[in-house]
Protein backbone atom coordinates (compact mmCIF):
# COMPACT_ATOMS: atom_id res chain seq x y z
CA UNK A 1 0.00 0.00 0.00
CA UNK A 2 1.30 3.60 -0.74
CA UNK A 3 1.87 5.94 2.10
CA UNK A 4 1.95 8.58 -0.06
CA UNK A 5 5.53 9.31 0.63
CA UNK A 6 7.42 6.36 -1.39
CA UNK A 7 8.38 6.74 -4.93
CA UNK A 8 7.96 3.57 -7.05
CA UNK A 9 9.19 2.28 -10.20
CA UNK A 10 6.50 2.43 -12.79
CA UNK A 11 4.51 -0.91 -12.99
CA UNK A 12 1.90 -1.24 -15.82
CA UNK A 13 -0.45 -3.21 -14.30
CA UNK A 14 -0.68 -1.57 -10.59
CA UNK A 15 -0.39 2.02 -11.89
CA UNK A 16 -2.82 4.15 -13.49
CA UNK A 17 -1.04 5.70 -16.70
CA UNK A 18 -4.05 6.43 -18.59
CA UNK A 19 -6.13 9.12 -16.11
CA UNK A 20 -2.47 10.48 -15.76
CA UNK A 21 -2.79 14.02 -16.86
CA UNK A 22 0.03 16.83 -15.66
CA UNK A 23 -1.24 19.36 -18.10
CA UNK A 24 1.38 18.25 -20.89
CA UNK A 25 0.24 16.12 -23.33
CA UNK A 26 3.75 14.75 -24.52
CA UNK A 27 4.52 14.24 -21.14
CA UNK A 28 1.27 12.14 -20.62
CA UNK A 29 1.71 10.22 -23.91
CA UNK A 30 5.36 9.23 -22.75
CA UNK A 31 3.97 8.01 -19.38
CA UNK A 32 0.95 6.32 -21.23
CA UNK A 33 3.16 4.69 -24.13
CA UNK A 34 6.74 4.85 -23.76
CA UNK A 35 8.22 5.12 -20.24
CA UNK A 36 7.54 1.24 -19.11
CA UNK A 37 8.88 -0.36 -22.58
CA UNK A 38 11.97 2.31 -21.98
CA UNK A 39 12.26 0.80 -18.43
CA UNK A 40 12.22 -2.85 -20.29
CA UNK A 41 14.75 -1.83 -22.89
CA UNK A 42 17.22 -0.48 -19.70
CA UNK A 43 16.86 2.68 -21.64
CA UNK A 44 15.61 4.91 -18.48
CA UNK A 45 13.90 4.62 -15.16
CA UNK A 46 10.36 5.85 -14.63
CA UNK A 47 9.15 6.69 -10.84
CA UNK A 48 6.02 7.47 -9.54
CA UNK A 49 4.46 8.45 -6.94
CA UNK A 50 1.29 6.78 -6.14
CA UNK A 51 -2.08 8.37 -4.49
CA UNK A 52 -2.16 6.95 -1.28
CA UNK A 53 -6.37 7.86 -1.32
CA UNK A 54 -6.89 5.06 -3.82
CA UNK A 55 -9.05 2.39 -2.35
CA UNK A 56 -9.89 -0.94 -4.53
CA UNK A 57 -8.32 -3.35 -6.47
CA UNK A 58 -8.42 -0.50 -9.31
CA UNK A 59 -5.06 0.57 -11.04
CA UNK A 60 -3.75 3.17 -8.64
CA UNK A 61 -3.83 7.01 -9.68
CA UNK A 62 -0.38 9.09 -9.78
CA UNK A 63 0.74 12.27 -8.03
CA UNK A 64 4.01 12.60 -9.83
CA UNK A 65 6.37 10.78 -12.18
CA UNK A 66 9.82 11.65 -13.23
CA UNK A 67 12.30 9.74 -15.62
CA UNK A 68 16.30 9.06 -15.04
CA UNK A 69 18.93 7.92 -17.21
CA UNK A 70 22.46 8.16 -17.84
CA UNK A 71 23.63 10.05 -20.69
CA UNK A 72 26.66 11.87 -22.25
CA UNK A 73 27.60 15.24 -23.78
CA UNK A 74 30.39 15.54 -26.29
CA UNK A 75 32.44 18.31 -28.31
CA UNK A 76 30.89 18.48 -31.72
CA UNK A 77 34.00 19.31 -32.97
CA UNK A 78 37.59 18.85 -31.39
CA UNK A 79 39.65 21.62 -29.74
CA UNK A 80 42.09 24.12 -31.52
CA UNK A 81 45.55 22.69 -30.88
CA UNK A 82 46.64 25.83 -28.38
CA UNK A 83 43.59 24.18 -26.20
CA UNK A 84 44.30 20.75 -26.57
CA UNK A 85 44.69 19.97 -23.01
CA UNK A 86 40.33 20.85 -22.32
CA UNK A 87 38.50 17.65 -22.94
CA UNK A 88 36.53 17.05 -25.63
CA UNK A 89 35.86 13.02 -25.29
CA UNK A 90 32.05 12.58 -24.33
CA UNK A 91 31.19 13.50 -20.31
CA UNK A 92 28.64 11.66 -18.19
CA UNK A 93 25.77 13.13 -16.93
CA UNK A 94 22.68 11.99 -15.87
CA UNK A 95 19.36 13.06 -17.48
CA UNK A 96 16.06 14.33 -16.18
CA UNK A 97 13.93 13.23 -18.95
CA UNK A 98 10.37 13.63 -17.88
CA UNK A 99 8.84 15.07 -14.85
CA UNK A 100 5.44 15.51 -14.40
CA UNK A 101 2.57 16.65 -11.42
CA UNK A 102 -1.02 15.90 -12.10
CA UNK A 103 -3.24 18.74 -11.96
CA UNK A 104 -5.26 17.56 -9.54
CA UNK A 105 -2.36 17.95 -7.44
CA UNK A 106 -0.74 21.38 -9.09
CA UNK A 107 0.68 24.10 -6.08
CA UNK A 108 1.47 22.27 -3.74
CA UNK A 109 5.36 21.22 -3.70
CA UNK A 110 5.45 18.36 -5.56
CA UNK A 111 7.06 19.41 -8.45
CA UNK A 112 10.09 20.39 -5.99
CA UNK A 113 9.48 17.33 -3.69
CA UNK A 114 9.97 15.15 -7.68
CA UNK A 115 13.19 16.81 -8.30
CA UNK A 116 14.81 16.85 -4.93
CA UNK A 117 13.98 13.18 -4.90
CA UNK A 118 15.51 12.29 -8.20
CA UNK A 119 18.10 14.95 -7.37
CA UNK A 120 19.29 12.76 -4.09
CA UNK A 121 19.29 10.01 -6.32
CA UNK A 122 21.58 10.79 -8.81
CA UNK A 123 24.13 11.71 -5.80
CA UNK A 124 23.43 7.87 -4.41
CA UNK A 125 24.32 7.06 -8.41
CA UNK A 126 27.14 9.06 -8.71
CA UNK A 127 29.48 6.70 -6.43
CA UNK A 128 29.33 4.06 -9.66
CA UNK A 129 28.74 6.58 -12.62
CA UNK A 130 30.67 9.57 -12.09
CA UNK A 131 28.71 12.56 -14.18
CA UNK A 132 29.46 15.92 -14.30
CA UNK A 133 26.17 17.47 -14.28
CA UNK A 134 22.53 16.73 -14.37
CA UNK A 135 20.74 17.81 -17.91
CA UNK A 136 16.75 18.42 -18.12
CA UNK A 137 14.28 18.68 -20.94
CA UNK A 138 12.45 22.00 -20.84
CA UNK A 139 8.76 21.67 -22.85
CA UNK A 140 7.40 25.49 -22.14
CA UNK A 141 8.49 27.97 -20.30
CA UNK A 142 6.68 27.11 -16.71
CA UNK A 143 9.02 24.09 -17.17
CA UNK A 144 12.07 26.70 -17.61
CA UNK A 145 11.04 28.96 -15.40
CA UNK A 146 10.59 26.16 -12.22
CA UNK A 147 14.44 25.09 -13.31
CA UNK A 148 15.65 28.34 -13.55
CA UNK A 149 14.23 29.06 -9.90
CA UNK A 150 16.19 25.92 -8.62
CA UNK A 151 19.07 26.95 -9.92
CA UNK A 152 19.88 25.46 -13.66
CA UNK A 153 21.57 27.04 -16.85
CA UNK A 154 20.49 26.92 -19.48
CA UNK A 155 22.46 24.25 -22.11
CA UNK A 156 23.56 26.19 -25.45
CA UNK A 157 24.95 24.79 -28.75
CA UNK A 158 23.37 21.95 -28.86
CA UNK A 159 24.45 19.97 -32.11
CA UNK A 160 20.86 18.68 -34.16
CA UNK A 161 18.37 19.47 -31.45
CA UNK A 162 16.36 16.65 -32.47
CA UNK A 163 12.70 18.58 -31.02
CA UNK A 164 12.39 22.17 -30.40
CA UNK A 165 12.64 22.16 -26.38
CA UNK A 166 14.94 23.81 -24.13
CA UNK A 167 17.80 21.72 -22.24
CA UNK A 168 19.14 22.63 -18.73
CA UNK A 169 21.73 21.61 -16.47
CA UNK A 170 23.07 21.72 -12.72
CA UNK A 171 26.54 21.13 -12.44
CA UNK A 172 26.82 17.70 -10.30
CA UNK A 173 29.11 19.72 -7.55
CA UNK A 174 25.75 21.40 -6.37
CA UNK A 175 23.77 18.28 -6.18
CA UNK A 176 26.59 16.55 -4.29
CA UNK A 177 26.76 20.29 -1.70
CA UNK A 178 23.39 18.81 -1.01
CA UNK A 179 22.93 15.41 -0.61
CA UNK A 180 26.98 14.32 -0.67
CA UNK A 181 28.21 11.41 1.27
CA UNK A 182 27.61 12.74 4.53
CA UNK A 183 23.93 12.47 3.83
CA UNK B 1 33.36 -11.43 -34.18
CA UNK B 2 33.67 -12.76 -31.32
CA UNK B 3 33.74 -16.82 -30.80
CA UNK B 4 31.61 -16.81 -27.85
CA UNK B 5 28.50 -15.39 -28.78
CA UNK B 6 25.74 -17.43 -29.94
CA UNK B 7 24.57 -16.83 -32.71
CA UNK B 8 20.48 -16.72 -33.17
CA UNK B 9 17.99 -16.12 -35.94
CA UNK B 10 15.70 -13.41 -36.95
CA UNK B 11 13.28 -13.99 -40.11
CA UNK B 12 12.16 -11.05 -41.61
CA UNK B 13 9.31 -10.20 -44.09
CA UNK B 14 9.99 -7.33 -46.66
CA UNK B 15 8.97 -6.75 -49.99
CA UNK B 16 10.36 -8.16 -53.54
CA UNK B 17 11.54 -4.69 -54.47
CA UNK B 18 13.52 -4.03 -50.75
CA UNK B 19 14.94 -7.80 -50.76
CA UNK B 20 16.53 -6.58 -54.75
CA UNK B 21 17.96 -3.35 -53.46
CA UNK B 22 19.38 -5.29 -50.24
CA UNK B 23 21.47 -7.57 -52.52
CA UNK B 24 22.44 -4.98 -54.98
CA UNK B 25 23.93 -3.03 -51.85
CA UNK B 26 25.49 -5.59 -50.50
CA UNK B 27 26.95 -6.58 -53.34
CA UNK B 28 28.35 -3.12 -54.09
CA UNK B 29 30.29 -3.05 -51.04
CA UNK B 30 30.96 -6.80 -50.79
CA UNK B 31 29.44 -8.04 -48.16
CA UNK B 32 26.94 -11.10 -48.53
CA UNK B 33 23.34 -9.63 -47.78
CA UNK B 34 23.51 -11.37 -44.29
CA UNK B 35 26.44 -9.65 -43.44
CA UNK B 36 25.04 -6.08 -45.05
CA UNK B 37 22.02 -6.34 -43.14
CA UNK B 38 23.40 -7.22 -39.98
CA UNK B 39 26.01 -4.36 -39.93
CA UNK B 40 23.07 -1.96 -41.10
CA UNK B 41 20.68 -2.66 -38.48
CA UNK B 42 23.08 -3.03 -35.97
CA UNK B 43 24.80 0.20 -36.59
CA UNK B 44 21.15 2.09 -37.20
CA UNK B 45 19.87 0.02 -33.51
CA UNK B 46 23.00 1.38 -31.80
CA UNK B 47 21.93 5.12 -33.44
CA UNK B 48 18.38 4.58 -31.91
CA UNK B 49 19.32 3.98 -28.72
CA UNK B 50 22.08 6.36 -28.63
CA UNK B 51 20.25 9.62 -30.06
CA UNK B 52 17.64 9.87 -26.51
CA UNK B 53 21.07 9.62 -24.26
CA UNK B 54 23.74 11.53 -26.03
CA UNK B 55 24.16 14.66 -26.81
CA UNK B 56 26.85 16.64 -28.81
CA UNK B 57 27.58 20.30 -28.10
CA UNK B 58 29.35 22.82 -30.49
CA UNK B 59 32.80 23.14 -29.31
CA UNK B 60 32.92 26.59 -27.48
CA UNK B 61 29.67 25.63 -26.08
CA UNK B 62 30.78 22.15 -24.70
CA UNK B 63 33.84 24.48 -23.16
CA UNK B 64 31.37 26.88 -21.40
CA UNK B 65 29.74 23.95 -20.31
CA UNK B 66 32.55 22.33 -18.87
CA UNK B 67 33.77 25.14 -17.14
CA UNK B 68 29.98 25.94 -15.36
CA UNK B 69 29.91 22.60 -13.87
CA UNK B 70 33.68 23.28 -12.17
CA UNK B 71 32.03 26.39 -11.35
CA UNK B 72 32.32 26.10 -7.03
CA UNK B 73 28.80 28.80 -6.97
CA UNK B 74 26.81 26.42 -4.97
CA UNK B 75 22.93 25.32 -4.72
CA UNK B 76 20.65 28.24 -4.59
CA UNK B 77 17.77 29.13 -1.69
CA UNK B 78 15.32 27.24 -3.78
CA UNK B 79 16.90 24.22 -4.69
CA UNK B 80 18.20 23.48 -0.85
CA UNK B 81 13.95 24.11 0.06
CA UNK B 82 12.76 21.39 -2.77
CA UNK B 83 16.45 19.19 -0.98
CA UNK B 84 14.47 19.72 2.91
CA UNK B 85 11.24 19.28 1.04
CA UNK B 86 12.45 15.52 -0.45
CA UNK B 87 13.57 14.45 3.06
CA UNK B 88 10.47 13.78 4.14
CA UNK B 89 10.06 11.64 0.74
CA UNK B 90 12.11 7.87 -0.32
CA UNK B 91 12.42 5.70 -3.36
CA UNK B 92 11.44 2.19 -2.83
Amino acid sequence: MSDGRTFVALDRRRHDRRSFDCGQEPLNQFLREKAAKHAELGVSRTLVLPDPEAAGDAPVPLIAFFTIAPGSIDRAELPPAQAKRLPHYPVPVFLLGQLGVAKAFHGRGFGSIALGVALRKFAAMHTEFHAVAVVVDCLDEIAERFYHHQGFQPLDGVVRAAEERTRMFLPMRDVLALFGPTH
Amino acid sequence: MKATTSEVRLDVRMSSETKRRLSQAAELSGATVSEFVRTAADAHAQAVLEESTRISLEGSAFDRFIAACDNDSGPNEALRRSADRASGYRIE
